[in-house]
């Protein structure tokens, strides 16, 4: 399995396996999550790191981070 | 309420008699995952306090420490910052000896350095790597049964099918990544009847975790990594708890069990923040010290020389060829072996002055942690990567294309999508039917800086361990003294 399919911000993408969360990312989005801006969260709303896999079938968001 | 004294003897002496009672232990596993040689303290952000640290980490280990418990890593260990990257992984190695880790999953990463570094760190390790599902020579084992009190707990590892696919064939060469969850129900039946608890150590993401633990009864804890998943409180799926601790060591992960006569009654778990406020460890303290003294060293070990000035300034970059982008986009496309190469102008922060070239100085022109990748695409769509790359030339836009083995003209006043004049690879026009082999760098293969016309593309080099700076190093190396000058494969149409 050299690809995978993935759903970024509701839009499905077909990607070379080995991507990273980052490679997602905008340099911007990349500061504004180490900034603790946003926040990179899966289907169940965990939050993934920014150099965590990204395996077939996965969903993920990038969101404000929530308050508190 | 008080037990008075008679009656407390007798509650005291049924529980002495009660073999679920007089079982009762508690285990404890501090765990994590995906520390990427995050050796030093990192912060996110100039307004955001320190995060993670070897030092601070193993004075939280030695706080939460046990008589009980179990120290477990999931996986990619070694690889990801320049202090473990320059020394293959050994400061990762000895810190972790220091902290007493009990066992780590082997990660994609661990095959970063090639087998024969791998077989060395784990030959300093005071721990056992483990890999279930991994067919060929290699040092790790599929598993282990530790005693620990009065509690026999068999950990296995497992390894992302992936590994093969995610980094240079040459790294895992000899080697067969099996079905994680076949591998893991043969050591579930092998392990039960020798073991109170069964603990899957595993480097596959939390989704194949949840997956695995649907699917194969009889595991008890599955401490995951390769998704760097921060879960806050475990999900319990068929019968196993599954943990993740996010990444780089900012978290540990606690998890307490009770277990009576080999089945867990309760649990508790915590992920505990690594910061400043839990003091270090003045050996790792000490160790990352003197790691980082010889780093200092390493970065200014000579490179070669440049002969010339080489143009890395972000006007420049972002707008025009240079002599710089000329090169890096050179050395990408050789060493992936491809037709052409693109690399957007952001990846090059600065330039290099002509004189002595250190790595330091290789590792300041190219700062961010990208590799390289190639894969097939036709000539229509390297056209369309090429407008991509001028359709925001007028704002110094980051995506601006610097390029190998092909030559274009770009009319910068023509409508976006449309500013791209003429295109020719290897010297002869382009040809929009014939498919190329691009290099270029995960972030644009992923789709980044608007060029989503390379994602989706099935890869044919891909090597995730080794950064571009990395590859322009060896480059250098190979040369020793360098003079490049632009040779006109970016031209702008003028009135």
């Amino acid at each position: 399995m050299s690809l995978v399919r993935i759903r970024f911000n509701d839009e499905e993408r077909q990607l070379a396996a080995g991507l990273r969360v980052r490679s997602l990312l905008s340099r911007d989005q990349v500061v504004r999550v180490q900034q603790g801006e946003l926040v990179v969260l899966d289907g169940k709303g965990r939050e993934r790191g920014l150099d965590g896999a990204l395996t077939d079938g996965l969903a993920l968001r990038l969101a404000p981070r929530p308050r508190g | 309420m008080k037990l008075r004294r008679p009656l407390a003897g007798l509650f005291l002496l049924l529980c002495l008699h009660d073999p679920a009672l007089a079982a009762a232990e508690t285990l404890t596993i501090l765990h994590i995952n995906d520390f990427h040689g995050a050796l030093q303290p990192t912060r996110p952000a100039a307004e955001r306090p320190e995060e993670g640290g070897a030092a601070r980490l193993a004075a939280l280990v030695k706080a939460e420490r046990t008589p009980t418990t179990l120290f477990l890593a999931a996986g990619d260990l070694l690889q990801g910052t320049n202090l473990s990257n320059l020394f293959a992984g050994q400061p990762a190695i000895e810190a972790f000896n220091l902290m007493g880790l009990d066992a780590s999953a082997v990660g994609n990463h661990e095959f970063d350095n090639r087998q024969p570094a791998l077989g060395e760190r784990a030959a300093a390790a005071r721990f056992p790597f483990l890999a279930a599902n991994i067919t060929g020579d290699g040092p790790w084992k599929p598993a282990v049964i530790l005693t620990v009190g009065s509690l026999r707990v068999a950990l296995f590892g497992l390894t992302t099918e992936e590994t093969p696919v995610a980094t240079h064939p040459r790294n895992v060469k000899g080697l067969v990544f099996g079905d994680p969850v076949a591998t893991a129900r043969r050591l579930v039946a092998e392990l039960r009847p020798q073991a109170d608890l069964i603990v899957a150590l595993t480097h596959l993401g939390v989704e194949e975790d949840e997956k695995l633990a649907a699917a194969v009864p009889g595991i008890d804890v599955i401490v995951g990594g390769h998704t760097h998943t921060k879960i806050e409180q475990p999900e319990t799926i068929g019968g196993a708890l599954v943990l993740q601790a996010y990444e780089r060591g900012v978290f540990l992960g606690r998890l307490d069990l009770d277990v009576t006569d080999g089945k867990v009654t309760a649990h508790r778990y915590r992920l505990l923040p690594v910061t400043a406020a839990g003091g270090e460890d003045p050996a790792v303290a000490a160790l990352v010290t003197g790691y980082q003294q010889r780093l200092c060293d390493r970065m200014n070990e000579p490179v070669g020389t440049a002969l010339v000035d080489l143009e890395g300034g972000k006007e420049a970059m972002r707008t025009r060829e240079t002599n710089l982008g000329d090169l890096v986009a050179d050395a990408m496309r050789e060493a992936a072996g491809a037709d052409v190469a693109l690399v957007n102008g952001g990846t090059i922060r600065a330039g290099i002055p002509a004189g002595p070239v250190t790595r330091g100085t290789i590792y300041n022109a190219l700062p961010f942690d990208n590799w390289l990748i190639s894969f097939a695409i036709t000539g229509k769509e390297l056209r369309e990567a090429l407008e991509t790359g001028v359709a925001r030339v007028e704002v110094r836009d980051g995506g601006f294309s610097q390029v190998s083995g092909m030559s274009f003209t770009f009319d910068p006043k023509a409508p976006a999508g449309s500013r791209i004049v003429a295109v020719s690879v290897g010297g002869q026009p382009l040809d929009e039917s014939h498919r190329y082999v691009i290099a270029t760098h995960d972030f644009l293969a992923a789709g980044g800086n608007g060029y989503t016309v390379f994602a989706g593309h099935d890869p044919v080099y891909n090597d995730s361990g080794r950064w571009l700076r990395v590859v322009l190093e060896d480059w250098w190396r190979r040369r020793g003294n360098v003079a490049y000058a632009t040779d006109g494969r970016i031209a702008e149409v003028r009135p």
